[in-house]
């Protein structure tokens, strides 16, 4: 049995994202209730009107949530909340339930309009009463959003989704029947549309509208289309976001992790490449609880993907992270880790406030530990402003808030100071050490060389290896340097 | 007219969308395959697939043009590149023309694909000529492109293009006249008809159904096509390509 919390967290959260734009708006109620007034007075009799009407109402949500849900797991992916999501202890499962109560739930409003106007308005006579109707248009629009959450997976970025989903949509939608009669197509044709998932929900529709209360053909069609349901979802579960380790035969070998850890995280010669180009040649380290750990190198150096293997978002080809004792990215650890990415990631169509309690709700806290994160972050005066009208350095906050608020004993900061001022920098490093202080294991990345020096131990990574992993203090001392800053140049340069 | 700078933004834009062979793929066989889906649904009633045909071999390049029109600007603007382009000494009509011909290439090889299979291996049997259709089929790829630019307009982002499609596009469909014509349906809805861009392309496709030659109506509705391309890339360079923004 799904726990319903985190689906319902999340569904939450995708029904604000749906119906706050006005755009989304007009297409999810407006424009399917003008096309079906349109489709009625094309006919000068509602006769006429019937076949596509009927049509209509089933294919308008699986449609139209087809089209939401895949464009906007695709922006998720873009602006890196899909993977944040999945770093929290909310799993796929939970993720893809969530969009799929969320298609629900907002194809029953858009059959509140569509549904009404096409028997009042528009005189749609079927042999199903409505609100069978009216229930079969939820099942269209899980239909559709499970095929939407599939081929989110195929394309890489919204412009690819943007030209796929229409080369996906224009030959099911004239195959399906609302264009032109499927009794009047070539065999061919026939045959090809057999194969295609809308065929099925046709069907249904057809029946419904033939039949009373759709009879023996609806059940056939209703099994086809629940078994489409049903697949599509599967695929869903095992495409929706990235997370992977290449070798899981570990997860199963390690212990329950106990409560003594030593280090926090512990690193063995882990190899990542990205575009056949190696990015982490070998690193082995491990990092010590309760201290702060400044990772420090040149841009492009694997800083950010050194992070992502200990989120466990990254796909590694050799090696090993151990986070708190468990393999990195397993299940129980999404509690104890918190991540601030690099750009840093928060639902641009959300408030502040509204982030953070979503990400709060996900790792079961509520009003009250989100309102103290956002103050941890400085963001009190900004908690109601939409995150896409913030500054870059506000929206930093307003994810590291986000990151903050599940409590997490370890906290991954992908360079959480870019873009602060002077003030403010001063003023997050201090909880940063209130934080380590605690108990809590900081990792940190940055360029700012005086941030480094507040660090317990600094790692320096070059291309892809470690190349110092000690105080700050010895580092300089080794390097032979004056400050800081020139024993970084002078280790980064040297050989 | 046609200067270096719009050559030069014209190469860049082709660059990157050659670059992206699958979205390229789409781009030259979606109405080629449309058309052949379209003579399956209609293979029992020859006399509707000369006239289906027709229409959608001169107006579905619009669809893809478009589509890729909008997304390639609203990526231009998202990272900045044509706030950028705009500080350089490159004009307005630079940067419109740069697009035009950039899509004009693909476009060409979409459309004698496209009229190669209609005139021969699918048997569209009209009187105009196939050449005739091409060109049609060639400026509507243009309003296409034009109203790409213009939508732009309405949406921040990719995301919001997508809805913004599905919103215009689908009811404009309707009542363009392309299912039934504007003179078979209810009042209101043969009023409204009026507005619709595609309007005129149908009824220009129409006329080179049963006559081999543009007839009045035809010269007509073709103006009213230009004329809307004319003023979409004239509304289009005061609002998207306006340099400075808020």
């Amino acid at each position: 049995m799904i726990r319903l919390r985190l689906p319902l967290a999340i569904a939450h959260r995708v029904l604000i994202d749906f119906f706050r734009d006005r755009r989304s708006r007009v297409v999810l109620i407006v424009t399917p209730g003008i096309l079906i007034i349109l489709g009625r007075y094309m006919y000068s009799s509602p006769a006429a009107f019937d076949r596509t009407g009927g049509l209509m109402l089933g294919v308008f949500p699986a449609l139209s949530m087809f089209l939401t849900g895949s464009t906007a797991l695709v922006h998720e992916r873009g602006e890196g909340t899909l993977e944040k999501v999945l770093t929290t202890p909310a799993s796929r499962k939970d993720l893809v339930a969530g969009y799929v109560i969320a298609a629900a739930v907002a194809s029953l409003a858009q059959a509140a309009v569509t549904v009404t106007l096409a028997y009042e308005v528009c005189q749609l006579t079927t042999q199903t009463p409505a609100w069978l109707i009216y229930l079969l248009t939820a099942l269209c629009g899980i239909f559709g959003m499970s095929l939407g959450i599939c081929a989110s997976a195929v394309s890489k970025n919204e412009g690819e989704a943007e030209m796929f989903l229409p080369g996906a949509m224009v030959p099911q939608l004239l195959l399906c029947g609302v264009f032109w009669p499927v009794s009047r197509m070539d065999t061919w044709v026939h045959w090809l549309a057999d194969f295609l998932p809308i065929t099925a929900l046709a069907n249904t529709m057809t029946a419904a509208r033939l039949h009373f209360y759709g009879g023996i053909s609806m059940v056939y069609s209703l099994i086809a289309m629940a078994g489409i349901i049903v697949i599509s979802l599967t695929v869903a579960v095992r495409v929706v976001g990235t997370r992977a380790v290449t070798d899981l035969s570990f997860r199963t070998s390690i212990p329950r992790g106990n409560e003594m850890f030593s280090p926090a995280i512990e690193i063995r010669d882990l190899v990542v490449h990205r575009g056949g180009r190696p990015i982490i040649n070998g690193v082995s380290v491990s990092v010590e609880v309760g201290a702060i750990t400044g990772l420090l190198g040149p841009s492009g150096s694997g800083k950010t993907t050194l992070m992502r293997c200990i989120m466990g978002v990254q796909r590694i080809r050799s090696g090993e992270v151990i986070v708190l004792g468990r393999p990195a990215g397993t299940a129980p650890l999404r509690r104890e880790v918190g991540y601030l990415s690099q750009p840093p990631s928060a639902y641009a169509e959300l408030t502040v406030e509204e982030n953070v309690r979503h990400f709060a709700a996900l790792y079961g806290y509520g009003k009250k530990e989100a309102g103290a994160a956002i103050d941890d972050a400085g963001l009190a005066d900004l908690r109601k402003q939409y995150v896409r009208t913030l500054s870059s350095g506000q929206r930093t906050r307003a994810a590291l808030a986000c990151a903050l608020v599940g409590r997490p004993r370890v906290l991954i900061l992908d360079e959480p100071t870019v873009g602060q001022d002077p003030v403010l920098r001063r003023e997050l490093w201090q909880q940063f050490r209130c934080l380590a202080d605690s108990g809590v294991t900081i990792l940190i990345s940055s360029h700012v060389m005086e941030e480094a020096a507040r660090c317990d131990r600094i790692l320096l990574i070059r291309g892809g290896t470690v190349i110092a992993h000690d105080a700050p203090d010895l580092i300089q001392a080794a390097a032979g340097a004056e400050g800081l800053e020139e024993a970084f140049v002078s280790l980064v340069e040297a050989d | 007219m046609v200067s270096r700078k719009s050559l030069l933004i014209a190469g860049r834009v082709f660059k990157e969308l050659r670059r992206d062979y699958r979205t390229m793929f789409l781009f030259i066989l979606s109405p080629t395959f449309v058309l052949i889906l379209l003579k399956g649904m209609m293979g029992h009633s020859p006399a509707d697939f000369n006239h289906f045909g027709l229409i959608v071999t001169g107006l579905f390049p619009t669809a893809p043009a478009f589509l890729f029109s909008a997304f390639v600007v609203t990526r231009d603007h998202n990272v900045r590149t044509l706030e950028h382009l705009l500080t350089t000494p490159a004009s307005r009509l630079d940067v419109i023309l740069g697009y035009v011909i950039a899509f004009i290439l693909p476009a060409l090889v979409q459309i004698s694909l496209m009229l190669s299979v209609a005139f021969g291996f699918l048997g569209l049997h009209v009187s105009g000529k196939w050449w005739e259709v091409g060109l049609i089929a060639i400026v509507t790829c243009i309003l296409g492109l034009a109203i790409g630019l213009v939508v732009k307009n309405f949406a921040r982002n990719e995301f919001q293009l997508t809805k913004i499609l599905a919103m215009i596009g689908v009811p404009h469909l309707m009542i363009s006249g392309f299912f039934r014509p504007p003179s078979l349906m209810v009042g209101w809805m043969a009023f409204l008809s009026h507005f619709a861009p595609w309007r005129y392309g149908v009824e220009l496709l129409d006329q080179f159904e049963h006559h081999a030659w543009p007839t009045a109506t035809a010269w007509f509705n073709f103006g009213v096509i230009v004329f809307i391309v004319v003023l979409l890339f004239g509304v289009s360079s005061v609002t998207v390509l306006n340099r400075r923004t808020a």
